[in-house]
């Protein structure tokens, strides 16, 4: 199965796609940063990963 | 290399502990579970580190861990989310692991000999991962790994009926960029998790070689309170005790006891260590604490029998009977029902508790 992440370009924290899915849009966990991260910045291909393997990832 | 560090899970079998706060923070010999695991890779020279969080605790690890200066090292933070296994918690550090090689070291284990030995093992062959094991007496109740006589792994099994070896995965890994691929390749198991043993299977299936390492020493899962008291008592007992704090001449000290600076040991208190007490506690007369016992900060102990307990911290307790094999969480309070009418144990108790009164 392939994991994918989007890694912030402001602190380098990396969040998973199934989190970000789940959330949308999230402010980045990363310390101190105000970045705001998206399911959307991810790449649309491996956006459809996601949502086709939603099982696996623990959503439907 | 570099390393990662598992700081998620629900901590189920910690409850209710765990309800509060993750069970990578909970204090053995008054040190979070998680700064063994830190220290451990930075003893082993790997300083660039992620922790791997998940849906619980993450703040509070966050808030203790920080940048990692504190701790020597420089920490990446990476969020799984949803713990969907130990090969998905791996496939998530890939961005940050680049080409590097890396060791996975679980959050709530404890191991008192370090990876050392292990990244040397790994180093000394053309290996793409390496594997930590222990002896263990019930093998059937672990994965297990069957070897050749060169320590290579020919085989891993999840829990077998019949096994053939009774080395025992004790959850270090080292393992290298390749162990992505593999991990791109296998599917969730039955629990529907994604199983990093699959994964090195994998590995093995396309004839790769992995290293074994039987490692010396103890190691311990920290995963139900038993586990706590126990890997409280181990570290508890390779220590060689510093009383920095403060001694009333007429307390009764003995043992190897570690008071911090800022504690005190009030005259007419009995300690019996190996026993470690943390910052701004107070043991007060009468008192009697027994060997492998730990008392976290701000915490009032008086006229208690306490041994072989951990105590979180931020704690008052003057119970009059004696206190046995306990884990007590923070800011928690037991004091005496001696006087109160009618007679009787009074409880305000959360869920998951577990009392034997």
């Amino acid at each position: 199965m392939k994991i994918i992440t989007l890694t912030c370009p402001e602190c380098g924290t990396i969040v998973a796609a199934n989190e970000l899915e789940e959330r949308r849009i999230m402010k980045c966990p990363g310390l101190e940063c105000e970045a705001v991260l998206r399911f959307d910045d991810i790449e649309a291909t491996d956006r459809e990963y996601v949502l086709e393997q939603g099982t696996n990832y623990g959503f439907d | 290399m570099k390393g990662i560090v598992l700081a998620g899970g629900l901590g189920t079998r910690l409850r209710p502990i765990t309800h509060t706060g993750p069970k990578q923070l909970v204090p053995v010999a008054n040190k979070p579970v998680i700064q063994y695991a830190i220290e451990d890779l930075r003893d082993a020279g790997i300083t660039d580190i992620g922790v791997i969080l998940g849906n619980l605790g993450r703040d509070d690890i966050q808030s203790f861990l920080g940048d990692g200066s504190e701790f020597g090292v420089e920490i990446t933070y990476i969020v799984q989310g949803n713990p969907l296994g130990l090969a998905h918690t791996v496939g998530c550090a890939e961005e940050f692991v680049e080409e590097d090689d890396f060791v996975v070291y679980l959050g709530d284990n404890i191991h008192n000999n370090g990876v050392t030995d292990l990244v040397e093992s790994f180093k000394t062959g053309d290996y793409v991962a390496g594997i930590a094991l222990q002896e263990v007496e019930n093998p059937g109740q672990f994965g297990i790994a069957e070897t050749d006589g060169s320590d290579n792994v020919t085989r891993l099994v999840e829990k077998p009926d019949n096994p053939a070896s009774d080395h025992a995965l004790v959850g270090i890994y080292v393992l290298s960029p390749a162990v992505f691929d593999a991990i791109e390749t296998i599917e969730p198991s039955w629990r529907g998790e994604l199983e990093i043993t699959d994964a090195m299977q994998e590995l093995l299936d396309k004839g790769l070689a992995v290293d074994s390492h039987v490692i010396e020493g103890w190691w311990k899962d920290t995963g139900k309170p038993e586990d706590i008291l126990k890997a409280n008592r181990l570290v508890l007992d390779g220590r060689p005790g510093s009383l920095n704090g403060t001694v009333d001449e007429n307390a009764d000290v003995r043992g190897h006891v570690d008071l911090h600076e800022t504690a005190t040991i009030e005259g007419r208190a009995v300690v019996r260590g190996p026993v470690s007490i943390a910052a701004d506690t107070v043991v007060e007369a009468g008192t009697y604490v027994g060997p492998y016992t730990s008392v976290g900060p701000e915490t009032r102990l008086s006229s208690v029998q306490l041994e072989n307990s951990v105590i979180v911290g931020e704690s008052e307790i003057s119970s009059d009977g004696k206190i046995v094999d306990s884990l007590v969480g923070r800011a928690a309070t037991v004091t005496s029902a001696s006087g109160l009418l009618p007679e009787g144990r009074r409880l305000v108790i959360g869920e998951q508790s577990n009392l034997k009164l």
